[in-house]
């Protein structure tokens, strides 16, 4: 159970990470379009985790 | 059925997630992008294609009468076809066009790069030295997209002389 909490947990912040990069370089060169999609795409992802998260019980 | 559901927030997530990269890769690093390297005097300057996206910005620089500034055109064709376009290049003062420095057209396969250099003399712009600064446009044209920069062109106050040499 501990191995699938860390597993898990390494890969949201892989995840997050690789996010995190993509917006670092290329967030300037989007349209103004793009960056509201990316902006409720990514309150969308945080909104549904915490959801798959309260459906498990943590 | 709770289970069903709670899988439903992770499919979701997930596709967020994979939406989120496809909108950074199709329109963050897709498409057509230009750099342009200026060399006045003995500095390079570097304008990155984001400095265009500013709200029609303008880039400034300097340079003496007599000395030349390089121009060095880079395109980038981050597309899954090719890419062609006409580059005009022509320098203004004071809304006239004063002459032209490049035309050529450019090929540039799929994820590739093209490359055009042309150097701007100051003495062909000003055949005797001024006593003022003049400022003079250098618009790049590449079909539909338009680049100003600003070239400040200084006269040259402390011309270099010969230091005698010490007698022995």
């Amino acid at each position: 159970m501990k191995l699938e909490f860390i597993l898990f947990g390494f890969g949201v912040l892989l995840c997050l990470a690789g996010i995190g990069y993509l917006a670092a370089e290329y967030v300037k060169y989007l349209s103004e379009v793009g960056k509201l999609v990316c902006l409720l795409l990514t309150v969308g992802m945080f909104g549904f985790l915490g959801k798959y998260f309260e459906g498990l019980g943590w | 059925m709770a289970t069903k559901r709670t899988n439903l927030f992770l499919y979701l997530t997930l596709a967020c997630f994979f939406g989120l990269v496809a909108i950074f890769i199709i329109d963050g690093y897709l498409g057509i992008y230009d750099t342009v390297y200026v060399t006045a005097g003995e500095y390079e300057e570097e304008i990155e294609p984001d400095f265009w996206l500013r709200h029609d910005r303008t880039w400034s620089t300097g340079v003496n009468w007599g000395e030349k500034v390089f121009f060095r055109y880079e395109v980038d064709n981050r597309q899954f076809s090719s890419y062609t376009a006409d580059v005009d290049v022509s320098v203004w003062h004071g809304g006239e066009k004063v002459g032209d420095l490049v035309s050529q057209q450019v090929l540039i396969s799929a994820f590739d790069k093209g490359q055009l250099e042309w150097t701007m003399d100051t003495t062909e712009l000003l055949p005797t030295q001024p006593e003022q600064s003049y400022q003079y446009t250098v618009i790049i044209d590449r079909g539909e997209i338009e680049r100003k920069i600003i070239v400040s062109l200084s006269p040259f106050l402390y011309p270099p002389k010969a230091v005698p040499v010490p007698p022995r």
